[in-house]
């Protein structure tokens, strides 16, 4: 039998082998394994491994300080949960907190110290010797202390209240020609205007919403999804049906979405709208006897009476000032005050003068000191006396040109350093500034040393009570991650140039470090023997005198516990001032007040729109956030991107701009470009454009819009300055 | 297991629109739950993976009178006739039948999008760019989920790393292990107004059977009977009207989502 080779055979042969090699199982399993291959590329990241374990802290990032349990993986945080616990720290933790364990690998991150070195490109930092830098600053400081009147030294705080800030004051007691300074704006300054106006200007204030019925919210941060006071939330998610939220807003915000009630403002004029109520209070005599027979200033028989003023804006003048009509003013005016228990709140950075005139719409319902409005609670018990400390001043103060060495407390925030203020209060040759951030600054050009202090959560930082806070409490934000080598505190760093410098630290302030410094401040809490502490780990509240020692008191402080105060009984006396302490303080308000009524103040032609800054809340108060926040940011459009700008139709049409057009917003102040997207909700005559300076979004062109850049020095530092602008085409 | 057991047994979300804040707490914990990357310096709302979107939608009037709400949009994980099941050619999704949840398996999916195409929620996210992190940023991601690569199709899964370690959990206390264990997505977890509730029928202490037996429960477009397992609860009538596009809006009026 012979075997001939046929093209048959061949053909046989190779349709067999195909047919075999599919109905094998190895191309489905190399197509399988190819898939997964391509799906684990080297530069696709990998998960950490190893024990999962958890630890408990607080949130350092805004004042709510919420109770925080982390989720780490092999001693590395991974998830951060807020954590119900005790009553004035619910643990709602806001996506910025959420995404808190970002921070440290920001792509701002400084990690060494620098010099900015300012080039007509723009600025680059380079590096520096830490040990020079301090040595060159102690010169610097010594003779200051020997020739005051070549300029002084100063220390501006960004967010004050914490233990860093006594340091601060401790050591700067025991400099000459030094001065503390505070921002005229910062978290909290809105509850402390309200001691500013009684007789207790060091009493300590906080809200107490738990039967409130009605809160007339002129901006403050409710809903907005950071900064908001826990209690509010909670308020809100239980007594939805009980609770009437008015939103006195230019804008359609978070909190105006979520209030029963939108009164959609004309930008800046919030304190006539808010003089128009009082007069509609006053008028109709809603007002609280109890709380008006304390008023200093209410009556008219004085030279300068909260009466009188009130008696200039009738609704009729607060309308065509607002654009509210007149009986929306009336009937908002009626509601507040006999809807009680009611309160009145206004946004940190809207102004001294709104702030008082809201304290003034309190005082009038009754609102201070009765429960479910404003309540009194204790100081912080602490380790230092306020006589031992530098004194405080604002930086309105200080005399311009005045100061040589500033160095600039930014480790919590950066977005409120106000820095066209501090440019005018530098001497104009010879001065030095220094920064000390865990982030590039986002305005460089007055720095000339950035210090990297740490990042939140990679040292144990104290977390005091939010402005917000009904009761005083304390708790740690600690370590979860170590900073890089060299990072510190920044008053560690004010340590060391006062010791190089060769003056001397009373009160074994030289050699003190951060853990003696926690220590010192929870035996002070300790041993005041008061209020609880909420133990996270087992969920239990301990009263503070059933503690047995200072060491379990500290140990369970280090271990995420949150020691909240006893509740304080409101005093039923008291004088309350509506404008000023003298003559002189009250003809200043009045004529600030006066001149928020002239709001025509403009070019019409050249600048015939408004601008309303939105999204201000993250640029008031975070340094940074997690690049994750692009997510709310750049992905989704629930947050105003910078690169967006809003603006009604209407308006559109009349300067002939196109939906999803790119446009220059021009101001007196610079340009900036956005593409515009008409909204309904935006007022007419004004474009709605985020102020938000934060570094999650890069837009593809390099550049970041932002209003900050078109709103000049008194629009990025209080947001309710008035700001024209003019909108083309680009 | 029956088909009724099946019902009772299978996940429910149920969504507050009325105590929504629209913070975003929910989308950034899902975020980092599930290690979804910052976005691409490219990316737009378009192109970005939000696998929890919450929306910003209004009843249409101009100034004063206009209300708005709004919404998070998880993937609805359709009951019946899930469109992305139906299209998908490589098999990458599938629907569980004990536990409802649709699932997307990165490792099957090519890329092809049809499913995108298909979802009525617009639900369903594209990988447009490898993911990315800022160096250093790659420790804090979590070890139970693993990132995916880009080319392939996601979307929520009803948070299943949490599914499966709640599973393992139970079993590692020694309680028989059944398919609807007791868990909580990151969004529920995360939101500060408690607006989501997660839960089975057959778990009546998760209070999602009594929920979406209210007269303000709702479901989004149900008409196209996919049966959505994502439930939403409202007291004003426009958003549920806009939600169900079943009738007529009022003369005038208009709704933006």
């Amino acid at each position: 039998m012979s075997s001939t080779l046929t093209r048959r055979n061949i053909l046989k042969l190779a349709g067999g082998s195909v047919l075999g090699f599919l109905l094998s199982p190895m191309p489905w399993k190399t197509l399988d394994d190819v898939s997964i291959w391509t799906q684990n590329w080297s530069w696709i990241p990998k998960v950490p491994r190893g024990p999962i374990t958890h630890k408990f802290t607080s949130c350092s990032l805004c004042p709510s300080a919420c109770s925080v349990k982390a989720r780490m993986t092999s001693g590395k945080p991974v998830s951060l949960w807020g954590l119900p616990g005790t009553e004035i720290r619910r643990g709602a933790l806001c996506s910025i907190g959420l995404a808190g364990h970002h921070l440290a690998f920001h792509p701002t991150r400084i990690r060494e110290t620098v010099r900015v070195k300012k080039l007509v490109e723009g600025v680059t930092f380079d590096p520096v010797s830490p040990d020079d830098l301090v040595a060159h600053l102690a010169t610097i400081l010594r003779e200051i202390q020997s020739h005051p009147r070549e300029g002084t030294f100063a220390l501006l705080d960004g967010r004050p209240g914490g233990m860093t800030s006594d340091m601060h004051r401790l050591i700067m007691s025991h400099l000459d020609a030094s001065t503390y300074i505070l921002p005229d704006a910062y978290d909290g300054c809105f509850m402390e205007a309200l001691g500013e106006m009684t007789e207790e200007p060091t009493a300590q204030y906080g809200l107490n919403l738990s039967r409130t019925r009605t809160i007339l919210n002129f901006g403050a941060s409710l809903f907005e999804g950071w900064g908001s006071s826990p209690q509010v939330l909670e308020q809100f998610r239980s007594r939805r049906n009980e609770l009437t939220i008015i939103q006195v807003d230019p804008q359609r915000s978070a909190s105006a979405v979520c209030a029963n009630h939108w009164i959609p403002i004309k930008p800046g004029s919030e304190t006539a709208f808010a003089l128009g109520l009082a007069n509609v209070i006053i008028r109709e005599r809603l007002h609280d006897p109890s709380m008006t027979a304390r008023a200093v200033d209410l009556d008219r028989s004085k030279p300068f009476s909260f009466m009188d003023l009130t008696r200039q804006f009738p609704p009729s003048r607060v309308s065509s000032l607002t654009e509210i009509p007149e009986q929306l003013i009336v009937e908002t005016a009626r509601q507040f005050a006999s809807d009680k228990p009611a309160i009145a709140l206004a946004d940190d950075f809207s102004g001294e003068v709104l702030h008082r005139i809201v304290w003034g719409l309190n005082a009038l319902v009754g609102a201070i000191g009765k429960e479910g409005s404003v309540s009194h609670k204790h100081q912080l018990p602490r380790p230092w006396k306020e006589y031992q400390q530098a004194p405080v001043t604002r930086l309105s103060e200080i005399p311009d040109h005045s100061i040589r060495l500033l160095i600039v407390d930014g480790s919590l925030t950066d977005s409120t350093i106000p820095w066209s203020t501090l440019h005018r209060k530098l001497r104009s040759e010879n001065c030095t500034v220094v920064h000390c951030s865990p982030y590039q600054p986002q305005q460089a050009d007055l720095i000339d040393y950035i210090f990297p202090v740490h990042a939140p959560y990679e040292t144990y930082r104290d977390t005091p009570t939010g402005s917000y806070s009904r009761k005083t409490g304390f708790s740690i934000s600690a370590p979860l991650w170590n900073g890089p080598q060299g990072t510190c505190e920044a008053w560690q760093l004010l340590q060391r140039i006062v010791t190089t410098a060769g003056i001397s630290l009373k009160g074994g302030l030289a050699g003190l470090q951060p853990s003696n410094l926690l220590r010192s401040q929870t035996d002070a809490i300790f041993h005041a023997k008061r209020g609880a502490l909420h133990l996270p780990a087992v969920n239990e509240t301990v009263p503070v005198i059933e503690v047995t020692s200072s060491d379990e008191f500290h140990a369970a402080i280090l271990d995420g516990a949150v020691w909240s105060d006893e509740d304080v009984a409101p005093p039923s006396s008291g004088k309350f001032l509506f404008l000023g302490k003298s003559v002189a303080a009250s003809e200043t308000l009045v004529r600030s007040v006066l001149a928020t009524g002239n709001l025509a103040s403009r070019d019409a032609n050249e600048f015939p729109l408004l601008l309303v800054p939105v999204d201000r809340e993250v640029a008031s108060r975070f340094a940074q956030v997690s690049p994750i926040m692009s997510k709310l940011y750049q992905e989704s459009g629930l947050k105003p991107s910078p690169q967006i700008a809003h603006i009604h139709h209407e308006t559109a049409e009349r300067f002939d701009l196109v939906d999803n057009g790119k446009v220059v917003i021009r101001s007196t102040h610079g340009s900036t470009e956005a593409v515009l997207r008409f909204d309904g909700s935006v007022r007419p005559d004004t474009v709605e454009v985020s102020a938000s300076k934060i570094d999650t979004i890069r837009s593809r062109h390099g550049a970041l819009p932002q209003a900050s850049e078109i709103m000049g020095h008194a629009g990025r530092e209080q947001w309710n300055h008035l700001m024209f602008v003019r909108i083309e085409r680009a | 297991m029956n088909s009724s057991e099946h019902l009772t047994s299978q996940y429910v979300m149920v969504i507050d629109v009325d105590r929504c804040t629209g913070c975003g707490a929910c989308m950034i914990a899902c975020a980092i739950e599930n290690n979804v990357s910052p976005a691409h310096p490219d990316a737009t709302d378009r192109t970005g993976v939000t696998w929890m979107r919450v929306v910003k939608v209004d009843s249409g009037k101009n100034g004063n009178g206009q209300q708005a709400r709004f919404l998070p949009l998880p993937c609805q994980q359709c009951a019946a006739q899930t469109p992305c099941v139906t299209v998908c050619p490589q098999n990458a999704v599938e629907v569980d039948e004990s536990t409802g949840i649709v699932f997307q398996m990165p490792q099957r999916c090519f890329g092809c999008r049809y499913c995108m195409a298909a979802c009525p929620y617009h639900a369903r996210y594209f990988n447009w760019w490898d993911p990315e992190w800022p160096e250093g940023m790659e420790q804090t991601l979590n070890p139970d989920v693993a990132p995916r690569m880009r080319g392939v199709v996601e979307k929520c899964n009803f948070c299943h790393g949490r599914y499966h370690a709640a599973r393992a959990a139970a079993a590692e206390e020694g309680h028989p292990t059944s398919d609807n264990v007791r868990y909580e997505p990151a969004c529920a977890q995360a939101c500060p107004t408690q607006a989501i509730t997660f839960g089975t029928l057959a778990d009546e202490e998760s209070g999602v059977g009594e929920l979406i037996r209210s007269a303000t429960a709702f479901r989004i477009l149900p008409k196209l009977g996919t049966e959505p397992r994502v439930y939403y609860l409202s007291e004003l009538k426009w958003i549920r009207q806009l939600a169900e596009r079943e009738k007529e809006l009022p003369t005038g009026e208009e709704v933006h989502g």
